[in-house]
């Protein structure tokens, strides 16, 4: 899992140092932000994968910021994170482009899993795009 | 529906916004623990494979653990005296313990607005008899209405003060102006014998608090 760039957000310092440090241990390349508005700068700033979000934050919430970020980056897979969890809360996430949701506090191995789903999506959404680019030239050209 | 009706719903769903608010809270406590534990059971796995258990790191998580167990007992024991708020239909009210127990079951409120939240406490003990759950619906409505109304960085106070008999609380740091005193609000008011009035330009609001609320004379509940 050497190539996964992690983003995890959440306004929990102690939680996102200490998640921070499991994963990294595990192989993943993680930064954090404690805020909506920091994750949606360090997305803009950086490649990310995956992006391991909190749903009730200080400011902007997890919903709000979940849509920049598919806004700014739609192959960005956001797994939300949250203490607050309702069926129709992840629902709603998910109709609005989440990868999947977790609640807290969650199995390390459950959410590393997720990660990995992810991640393997993000890379078929690249493919899918790349065949259809290359289909569509193969056709602009009658071949 | 009639007014009995909406204002029992509305308790209801007082007593499920504070629950909501409170569980969250245990919850992220509860996360952050999984993780401490995760992080000792690495440091095992990484000292059975031939490594070094570091004692100093050691004693630094146990003190990690402490914080956080201090922490969800706080949140623990703030449901706690909240719900006995119900215990009773009457009696006489500790304001101090009251307006405080009601700032920290806003303060998750505050900080998702991103405001911050001040409780001013007189020095003296301050005291009405009434219905506990009644009064603490009412300030936590006001106080709702105050943050959701501040501007987001600003500042709300809650200050308690004497007022002859009975007390006054301020709810400072409203920014949007006056909010009209209707629905649960309305009828609370009218049931603890309270009166809400805007001062000024209607940043502040003021609470007048009798002595004695209306219903009946109180028993000794210990």
């Amino acid at each position: 899992m050497d190539d996964h760039r992690i983003l995890i957000v959440d306004d929990e310092e102690e939680f996102t140092s200490l998640l921070s440090e499991r994963l990294t241990a595990r192989g993943l390349r993680v930064e954090t932000a404690a805020s909506g508005a920091g994750a949606i700068e360090q997305v803009a700033a950086g490649n990310f994968d995956v992006v391991v979000l909190d749903m009730v934050m200080p400011g902007m919430d997890g919903i709000e910021t979940l849509q920049h970020l598919r806004e700014h980056d739609s192959d960005l897979q956001v797994i939300l994170l949250t203490g607050h969890a309702t069926v129709e809360k992840g629902v709603h996430a998910m109709k609005l482009g989440a990868a999947d949701f977790l609640e807290k506090p969650a199995e390390l191995n459950e959410l590393l899993g997720k990660i990995r789903e992810a991640y393997s999506r993000k890379l078929i959404l690249i493919e899918e795009r790349n065949t259809k680019k290359i289909d569509d030239i193969l056709k602009s050209k009658g071949w | 529906m009639t007014a009995g009706r909406d204002l029992k719903r509305a308790g209801l769903s007082f007593f499920g916004d504070v629950t909501a608010g409170i569980t969250h809270d245990i919850r992220n406590s509860l996360a952050i623990l999984k993780e401490i534990s995760g992080l000792l059971s690495d440091l095992g796995d990484a000292a059975g494979e031939g490594g070094t258990l570091d004692a100093e790191r050691v004693k630094s998580i146990a003190g990690r653990l402490d914080v956080q167990v201090n922490r969800a007992n706080a949140t623990v024991g703030l449901l706690n005296r909240f719900a006995h708020s119900v215990d009773v239909p009457r009696r006489r009210i500790d304001l101090r313990e009251t307006v405080a127990m009601v700032g920290d079951l806003a303060k998750s409120k505050a900080v998702r607005k991103r405001v911050s939240l001040e409780v001013v406490l007189p020095e003296h003990g301050l005291g009405v008899e009434g219905d506990p759950f009644l009064l603490e619906h009412v300030i936590f409505l006001l106080l709702g209405m105050t943050i959701e109304s501040a501007e987001r960085g600003g500042t709300v106070t809650l200050a308690l003060s004497p007022a002859g008999p009975g007390a006054t609380i301020c709810f400072e740091g409203a920014g949007r102006g006056k909010v009209r005193m209707e629905g649960a609000v309305s009828h609370l008011l009218t049931l603890t014998g309270c009166t809400a009035e805007y001062e000024g330009r209607g940043d502040t609001l003021v609470l007048e608090l009798p002595g004695r609320m209306p219903g009946k004379e109180s028993t000794d509940h210990g």
